[in-house]
């Protein structure tokens, strides 16, 4: 899949976010969450200290930025950055589209803290990484304890959305 | 934030305990089991590889293990350079023997049955099983096809590991935890970051063992690097990671001796980023591999529109069904038969043109041709393509399967997110490499930079690459 390709659905999941994701972490849990539910956007993802992450789409956003059509700005204060599509975004690069069951989950996850997200998509690799029931627990608990007030929202959200068994 | 804050003290403690009772129980069977006379494998890149274990012998007598014979290491690169025919085996040999002397570096006071070193040599000997055939291709057939249960081959290496039948009882006598530790590992759920990045960060054994190996069987020498000097500089740190939020935490990582290690780490980054661009990039290596894909695509498609292309395989009907595919069918893939299989549709003209046509070129190398796009936009691309796909049609050339476009892109380091690597001066806290000084340090300015290589392609039949290069310089001016 050529980056441009990759791009489109990139430009079009920000754009259904609402034209800006608060920091990198967000975009790669949120993608690797939509393509988790079936929506391949060209990604290969490793799980690293703060979760599940993919070298290329980092790479993709700095091409992205490098062509003018990615904005990243450091959120001022803070070690994140804020992504938005620059204004001549539309000339770079084609929209495509995402899955309509990608679209649902956007809907529900846009607002949500980056932390949340974090904490959702981990419970989303271990368990298809086999960890379920009690095992994946602890194994969160091992691996983000810095997130416990995440988990049960997060839990209830990998139940709702990517039907993790969390009893 | 304190990464264990979360449990009380006595909690943790009891924690501990309960992992060193585990971890004492089966390093005596570690023990029991290390070989009195080691075995020696000769390797043209470490010269002797030393197995003093009786897991790393069972494991490499496993269907899953063997099976990496019979998958290139580099793909199809083998029709540019023609030395680089050597295997997933040979590589994942020479990933296993230098976990242990990393290991053994940063660890020198851990005797030989040790927990953590077994699980991390075997996670190293074990972390690309799960490649499908031409290694890193047939992920990237699967996302061209946007298949919906596309799997890393981490992840695939994971649940080769924990479900292979062969696999579990190599394992037996280590428990499921020693199994489950291996997993995690290469799936990167280990909770020590410290292991993990012996397999897998910027400067790990996957890498080393790579770099060398392929600079070797190509001959383009780009990757070499004084990996033994690196080695010796390396050492465990405690080092502190700032969360994107905000939130710092400490952990235990490889840190490299700045003064010493800085020249020979560039030079491994530089060696890493050449051999992207020479080898792993190489215009006719794209070509190959998008000739490859578009083989496969085809051959997907025809059976997605009912047509008998005269070969029956569960994979392939997995894909077009929108399936799950097991862990029993993806170990039938291999190298071997797919080339059979393009063999096959070379030979048969009459199950269908383009299949037919680019399995001949493929196999008697007569690729399609790239010409590079300087000026990247959507606009050019498009306005290019258009016109480019005028002409296949013209001349017959289906463009689904004629036009390829391919665009490469590497950086030398990675300095967002994760495996940062790390450097230490003497009593002072171990930086991170992003972090050097790089008045004093020149060559690393420019490599953290980022110094980087970006290729863009269209890749197009010879016959018509005449017009396709007029038609580039026409729309870029």
């Amino acid at each position: 899949m050529s980056i441009l390709k990759r791009l489109g659905k990139i430009k079009t999941l920000i754009e259904k976010v609402g034209g800006t994701v608060n920091g990198r972490k967000k975009l790669h849990k949120l993608v690797y969450l939509l393509q988790h539910s079936g929506d391949n956007l060209g990604y290969r993802f490793v799980f690293h200290n703060y979760g599940v992450f993919s070298p290329l789409l980092a790479n993709d956003l700095d091409m992205g930025s490098s062509m003018n059509a990615i904005e990243q700005k450091i959120i001022p204060g803070s070690n994140a950055y804020k992504i938005s599509l620059s204004e001549t975004a539309s000339k770079m690069i084609i929209n495509d589209d995402l899955s309509s069951k990608s679209e649902e989950i956007i809907e529900v996850l846009k607002n949500k803290e980056p932390q949340l997200l974090e904490a959702l998509s981990t419970i989303v690799y271990l368990n298809s990484n086999y960890y379920q029931g009690t095992r994946l627990r602890k194994k969160l608990e091992e691996l983000k304890p810095n997130l416990a007030s995440q988990y049960d929202e997060a839990f209830e959200l990998a139940n709702r959305l990517f039907d993790v068994e969390t009893n | 934030m304190n990464i264990f804050k979360k449990g009380s003290l006595s909690i943790e403690k009891e924690e501990k305990n309960k992992d060193h009772n585990y971890k004492d129980k089966i390093e005596k069977q570690i023990e029991e089991n290390l070989l009195t006379t080691p075995k020696i494998i000769r390797d043209p890149i470490h010269d002797l590889i030393k197995i003093n274990h009786k897991l790393i012998l069972d494991l490499l007598d496993t269907e899953p293990m063997q099976r990496l014979r019979r998958i290139r290491q580099l793909g199809v690169a083998s029709l540019v350079y023609p030395g680089a025919e050597h295997s997933r085996f040979a590589h994942s040999l020479g990933a296993f023997h230098l976990a242990g002397r990393m290991y053994n570096q940063i660890r020198p006071e851990r005797k030989a049955a040790d927990y953590d070193r077994l699980v991390v040599q075997v996670a190293a000997l074990l972390h690309d099983l799960g490649h499908g055939p031409f290694s890193h291709l047939f992920e990237a057939l699967l996302n061209e096809l946007r298949y919906k249960y596309t799997l890393s081959h981490e992840e695939w290496s994971g649940s080769i590991v924990m479900e292979h039948e062969e696999m579990t009882k190599c394992f037996e006598e280590y428990g499921e935890e020693f199994k489950s530790d291996v997993k995690d590992v290469i799936t990167g759920q280990f909770k020590s970051s410290l292991l993990k990045s012996i397999v897998n960060s910027q400067l790990d054994v996957d890498k080393f063992d790579y770099m060398l190996r392929d600079s070797f069987m190509t001959g383009a020498h780009y990757g070499r690097f004084d990996l033994n000097w690196m080695l010796r500089n390396m050492t465990i740190k405690n080092v502190q990671m700032l969360d994107e939020d905000g939130e710092s935490f400490g952990l235990e990582a490889i840190a490299l001796d700045a003064r010493r290690g800085t020249s020979a780490l560039e030079q491994f980054l530089l060696g890493n980023l050449y051999l992207y661009n020479h080898v792993y990039y190489h215009k006719t290596v794209q070509c190959a591999e998008g000739v490859f894909i578009k083989i496969l695509m085809r051959a997907v498609n025809l059976i997605k529109e009912g047509k008998d292309i005269g070969i029956e395989n569960n994979v392939l009907n997995c894909i077009v069904s929108e399936s799950k595919i097991s862990m029993e069918d993806f170990l039938e893939l291999n190298d071997h038969l797919i080339l059979s299989w393009i063999t096959f549709w070379s030979k048969n003209k009459d199950i269908d043109k383009s299949l037919h046509d680019l399995s001949l070129r493929f196999l008697s190398r007569k690729l399609l041709k790239a010409v590079k796009i300087e000026k990247v936009s959507i606009s050019v691309y498009e306005r290019i393509s258009k016109r480019v796909k005028k002409i296949l049609n013209n001349n017959g050339f289906p463009p689904d399967y004629y036009f390829i476009v391919s665009d490469p892109a590497r950086v030398a380091y990675k300095k967002v997110d994760y495996g940062e690597i790390f450097l230490f001066e003497e009593e002072n806290n171990p930086i991170r490499y992003s972090q050097i000084n790089t008045n004093n340090h020149p060559i690393s300015g420019a490599i953290i930079g980022p110094a980087k290589y970006e290729h863009h392609f269209i890749i197009v039949p010879k016959e018509i690459l005449t017009e396709v290069i007029q038609i580039k310089k026409e729309e870029e001016n």
